[in-house]
């Protein structure tokens, strides 16, 4: 293991495969390598059903390679049982969802903490996670909106309260899958500076799919999942 | 799980409607077998309890269930009476104590319970204020009746009229309180008792004499030498006072004075089985002992009861099955939530868990409610058990 892949995220020799069902077409993906740096941010981008969620998936533990090695924060994903990927995922990494994918019954601030709650913390890891929830909060600009429900809040609140709960956790990983898709352009500018901002504040590695190539200028690197067989990440 | 918990919870408590349905209906499935099985078992133990009590009642051929039910708990039923040369004849035997019960009248709607001083000793009747009705026109009441009737020794109590156009006996009588008994949970609480002269007195049997000074002419029926003869109008009731009392007497052969019922209370279990059997072989009167009448009794309440529970499971079995569907399709909807959970870390099996949970805080909270009516049932309805 190298010393970037220690505090960040490598990806070496993987290879995943869908077993293919009947009518549809086998699908792969192979990385040669790919590494990211703690406090790193790095674009994904590619044509629809080239693998950048599975790229991601792969990334969080939530999909296991056929074969490869798959690091976050130190850890080999791939070595894990399924019961220690998810404790690590809970742990390592945060996601933010183009639905936001937010709990409705509860409020700004318990959603931000449910990261927390699934993990099974301590009233400990609680109370100290309430407090960074908080300054979170603050830092998103949506302090004062933690006790309304997601039915309550604009879209680009909610968002704000995604990122938060990506970030409660303080991960060494931080995956985006088109976090702003659904928003306006002026909307989505301040979606990505925001989310860059704090994962960078935290030294936390950044990896977002986005089909909006305007913003690309922001990441340190852009990775085109279509090169990831053979080039590695192709840096900007 | 205490993170799944939570959720749980707050899922529960922000669908609140939904919540509450399954709440009622899960409540409501348990509460109606549970407080039917707790009040079947209340009628047992409080029924055997005074069965158990009695050895032995004796009363006039005819329906068993009536001579016990009347005997012990005072039901009102239409009993043939049994002459009071009876139990004298009876008694002559020795070795069994027989105590005369009759239970004809009402005071304000409570049974009178006319009888002996050993009644009030088998029982164990205590006055806690007061004493035991011991001089003709005198009661003690049960602590049911002076506590709904709110009335202490020195109080008067008139019984209720049952023949008004029998002019032969007075439309009531006012009795005296001499005393109220101590609480004992059973159906003597709610009794009225006197010493069984006074049932006399009520039935018209014995009857006094008042001076007929000042009485309205236009109310005298006849004059003779010595007696005034008035109409019933003159008095609105009858009362035995300290100047009367001397002046009752019996009318017609006092051997057929009438009795409801008698308990024997036999000085051994030989004792008693051989005057129920010598009891049972003239076949004038009948014995019976009241624990098999009540066996009996409650072997026919219990097959119904059976059926209530067996009614309960199917209730039971359908509301589970249906609660089931709920959480079944509740489960389909948060398919999006649980798929969000899964991938943020949750453990594998957190959707079961989740809905699990939910289904057991439903179940906990509508039992703890279930159980809290039952109970709220079984104190509001005291008086179905201790008076049957």
């Amino acid at each position: 293991m190298t010393s970037e892949s220690a505090a960040g995220t490598l990806l070496r020799g993987v290879s995943f495969s869908y077993a293919p069902s009947a009518g549809s077409r086998p699908f792969r993906l192979d990385v040669e390598e790919l590494a990211l740096r703690a406090g790193e941010a790095a674009a994904v981008i590619g044509p629809s059903g080239s693998g950048k969620t599975t790229l991601v998936h792969l990334c969080a533990g939530i999909l296991v390679p056929s074969s490869g090695e798959i690091s976050v924060g130190g850890v080999r994903l791939d070595r894990l049982t399924d019961a220690e990927r998810r404790r690590e995922r809970a742990r390592q990494v945060g996601l933010v969802f183009q639905e936001f994918e937010l709990l409705d019954y509860l409020n700004a601030l318990e959603n931000i903490l449910v990261p927390l709650r699934v993990r099974g913390a301590s009233r400990g890891e609680l109370r100290a996670g309430r407090t960074r929830a908080t300054e979170l909060a603050e830092a998103v600009g949506i302090a004062d909106l933690l006790g309304r429900t997601p039915a309550r809040l604009s879209q680009g609140e909610r968002q704000r309260v995604a990122i938060a709960r990506a970030l409660v956790t303080e991960p060494a990983l931080v995956l985006c899958d088109e976090p702003t898709g659904n928003l306006d352009p002026d909307a989505a500018s301040g979606a990505v500076d925001l989310i860059l901002h704090e994962a960078r504040a935290r030294s936390a590695a950044l990896l977002m799919v986005t089909h909006d190539h305007g913003l690309l200028d922001r990441f340190d690197r852009v990775i085109d999942v279509t090169t990831l067989a053979g080039a590695g990440g192709k840096a900007r | 799980m205490s993170g799944i918990l939570f959720l749980a919870w707050r899922h529960a408590a922000a669908h609140r409607a939904r919540t509450s349905i399954l709440i009622a209906c899960v409540a409501l499935a348990l509460w109606v077998p549970w407080t039917a099985g707790a009040l079947a078992g209340q009628y047992d133990q409080a029924l055997r309890a005074r069965a158990d009590q009695t050895p032995l009642i004796i009363g006039a051929p005819g329906n068993r269930y009536d001579l016990t039910l009347a005997a012990l708990y005072f039901r009102p039923s239409q009993l043939e009476t049994v002459p009071y040369q009876e139990l004298e004849r009876l008694q002559e035997g020795g070795k069994v104590t027989f105590v005369p019960l009759h239970m004809r009248f009402t005071a304000r709607g409570n049974p009178i319970v006319a009888t002996s001083i050993e009644y009030v000793e088998f029982r164990g009747l205590q006055p806690v204020a007061g004493r035991h009705a011991l001089r003709l026109g005198e009661v003690a009441l049960g602590a049911e009746v002076a506590l709904a009737l709110g009335l202490r020794p020195g109080d008067a109590l008139l019984s209720d009229p049952t023949e008004l156009y029998d002019i032969s006996r007075p439309p009531a009588l006012k009795m005296r309180v001499a005393g109220v008994y101590r609480a004992t949970g059973t159906p003597d609480d709610g009794a009225v008792f006197c010493d069984v002269r006074t049932a006399w007195v009520l039935e018209g049997i014995a009857h006094g004499h008042a001076p007929a000074e000042g009485i309205d002419e236009s109310l005298v029926l006849s004059r003779a030498e010595d007696s005034v003869a008035v109409s019933g109008a003159l008095m609105e009731y009858a009362e035995v006072t300290e100047e009367n009392e001397d002046t009752f007497h019996y009318h017609g052969d006092t051997a057929l004075l009438p009795l409801s019922a008698m308990l024997a209370i036999p000085a051994s279990r030989k004792d008693g089985t051989l005057l129920k059997s010598a009891v049972n072989a003239a076949g004038d009167l009948q014995a019976v002992t009241p624990t098999a009448v009540i066996s009996d009794l409650l072997g026919v309440v219990f097959r119904i009861k059976a059926f209530f529970d067996l009614v309960g499971g199917f209730l039971l079995g359908t509301t589970a099955l249906l609660v089931s569907v709920v959480f079944l399709l509740s489960s389909r909807l948060r398919t999006a939530e649980l798929r969000t959970l899964d991938r943020i870390g949750a453990p594998r099996r957190v959707g079961g868990g989740l809905i699990g949970l939910e289904a057991v805080l439903v179940l906990l909270v509508a039992g703890a409610l279930a159980g809290g009516a039952t109970a709220a049932t079984l104190r509001l309805l005291p008086d179905l058990v201790s008076t049957f």
